[in-house]
């Protein structure tokens, strides 16, 4: 099995982007639902690492809090706690109240 | 029980099994030395999969030459990296 895509030591990663950028409301979120999920013993830090290694190339390629919430719905769906569909439907519905 | 001790040549295995594992891939096949044994922890490759991580590994911390880690390092012969390797990924090596 050859080099894995989070596995990057000794890659030519390029230049590092040293800019300081504010976190965004979302993302601190996203933070706050692993915590909770972490504490509520859902989710093992270890289990988050998997699921993030694990993701296809494609999405391990967005902005770091979209791979946690991706892998954070993987493994909700792995689990049977929620699917896919809930967590985007309930999404859905937060933003329709939001912009209601 | 320490597998290891302080001082030990060991090789980092060169095994390369899928999954969620905790041994970056530059340093499988090299050696160094165990400069420390710093505790045993539940298994983190099993505990990725829901497994409660028993039994415990032990866990070392190893310095290996930054001229075996890279071979065309330009620094120093001296220079090391020290990182930290769970016992099933070590093999002792010569006596």
């Amino acid at each position: 099995m050859s080099q894995r895509q989070h596995d990057m030591g000794g890659m030519q990663a390029g230049p590092i982007e040293s800019d300081e950028h504010a976190a965004e409301p979302w993302a601190k979120m996203i933070t706050s639902l692993a915590a909770a999920m972490r504490d509520h013993d859902i989710m093992r830090i270890d289990e988050l690492r998997r699921a993030l290694e694990d993701l296809p190339e494609d999405v391990y390629s967005k902005d770091y809090f979209e791979r946690w919430s991706e892998a954070m719905v993987n493994l909700l769906e792995e689990k049977g706690l929620l699917t896919r569909e809930e967590v985007m439907g309930k999404m859905d519905a937060l933003k329709a109240q939001l912009e209601g | 029980m320490m597998m290891f001790s302080v001082g030990d040549r060991v090789r980092i295995k060169d095994s390369h099994p899928p999954g969620h594992r905790r041994t970056p891939y530059y340093v499988r096949g090299k050696t160094g030395v165990v400069e420390r044994y710093c505790g045993d922890f539940k298994n983190p490759e099993e505990l990725a999969y829901g497994f409660d991580g028993t039994p415990k590994r032990e866990l070392y911390r190893v310095r290996i030459t930054q001229t075996e880690l890279w071979p065309d390092y330009e620094g120093s012969d001296s220079d090391t990296l020290d990182l930290e390797i769970y016992d099933h990924w070590l093999e002792k090596i010569g006596e």
